[in-house]
């Protein structure tokens, strides 16, 4: 994926595109890795699952 | 390919939390993890060696050079520059320059005018778009519709980060570990991390 805004606006001149050879291909971690990695602890994990459920809950119990 | 830790060098004010979570969702949704020199709790001497060390333990770089206003920012340009050392020394790490406007990075930092910046427009939305325009992952590539999505409920979930960490700002230790925590746990709903 290479989408990019640049040169959007009002400026005159476009903005130089990244070039292609930048792009980096990332191996991706599984979330597990990730948590690992960060030092993420178990109240880290508790803690995110009750706002996603805040986030999550309809509107109108909201 | 490899597994990647990637290093954000941005200014630490408020009035750059919808860019931060931009930037935070975006690295996510690509399968890696964002790291800043907030986690190093050292302000003494022993600071600048942990710099490095985070720095140099990430496979790439963002710097955004965007703050050039007073008060004036000299963090940002000072760790790019260990990052310009880090890439000469060690060729595998990939260094970006992020900027509000476009070309005026070639006046604040002719030095650097070999590097494209990536312009975000102070916009929470194309930060997203530049950023993923030089990130890529091996399987299951975000689109820029499943990163914004993981962004607005991250910035939806923003102010109860801050109220749990008694906290105004984002930029603390614990307020940042719990913004990536919960990353990690939407993108893992969302399918974009298994």
């Amino acid at each position: 994926m290479a989408t990019s805004t640049q040169g959007k606006g009002s400026d005159k001149k476009a903005a130089p595109k990244p070039s292609r050879r930048n792009v980096h291909v990332i191996e991706p971690m599984t979330a597990a890795e990730m948590w690992k990695a960060l030092g993420l602890t178990e109240e880290h994990r508790k803690r995110a699952a009750r706002i996603s459920k805040e986030l999550h809950r309809p509107a109108s119990k909201k | 390919m490899k597994k990647e830790q990637i290093f954000l060098n941005v200014p630490y004010d408020r009035s750059y939390e919808g860019l931060l979570v931009s930037l935070v969702a975006t690295v996510v949704a690509h399968g890696a993890i964002p790291r800043m020199t907030l986690e190093i709790p050292d302000q003494g001497r022993g600071r600048m060696p942990k710099l490095y060390q985070l720095l140099s333990s990430c496979d790439s770089s963002f710097h955004d050079l965007s703050r050039v206003g007073t008060p004036v920012r000299f963090n940002m340009p000072f760790e790019l520059g260990l990052a310009v050392a880090l890439q000469i020394q060690s060729k595998d790490h990939k260094l970006h320059v992020l900027e509000k406007e476009p070309f005026r990075v070639q006046r604040t930092l002719s030095d650097i005018n070999h590097i494209d910046a990536l312009i975000h427009h102070n916009s929470p939305r194309s930060m997203i778009a530049v950023v993923s325009g030089v990130l890529s992952r091996t399987t299951n590539v975000p689109t820029l519709l499943e990163i914004q999505t993981l962004q607005k409920l991250l910035m939806a979930g923003v102010v109860r980060l801050k109220s749990d960490n008694l906290t105004k700002s984002l930029f603390t230790v614990h307020a940042f570990k719990d913004l990536v925590a919960l990353a990690i746990f939407e993108a893992q709903k969302m399918d974009l991390v298994s």
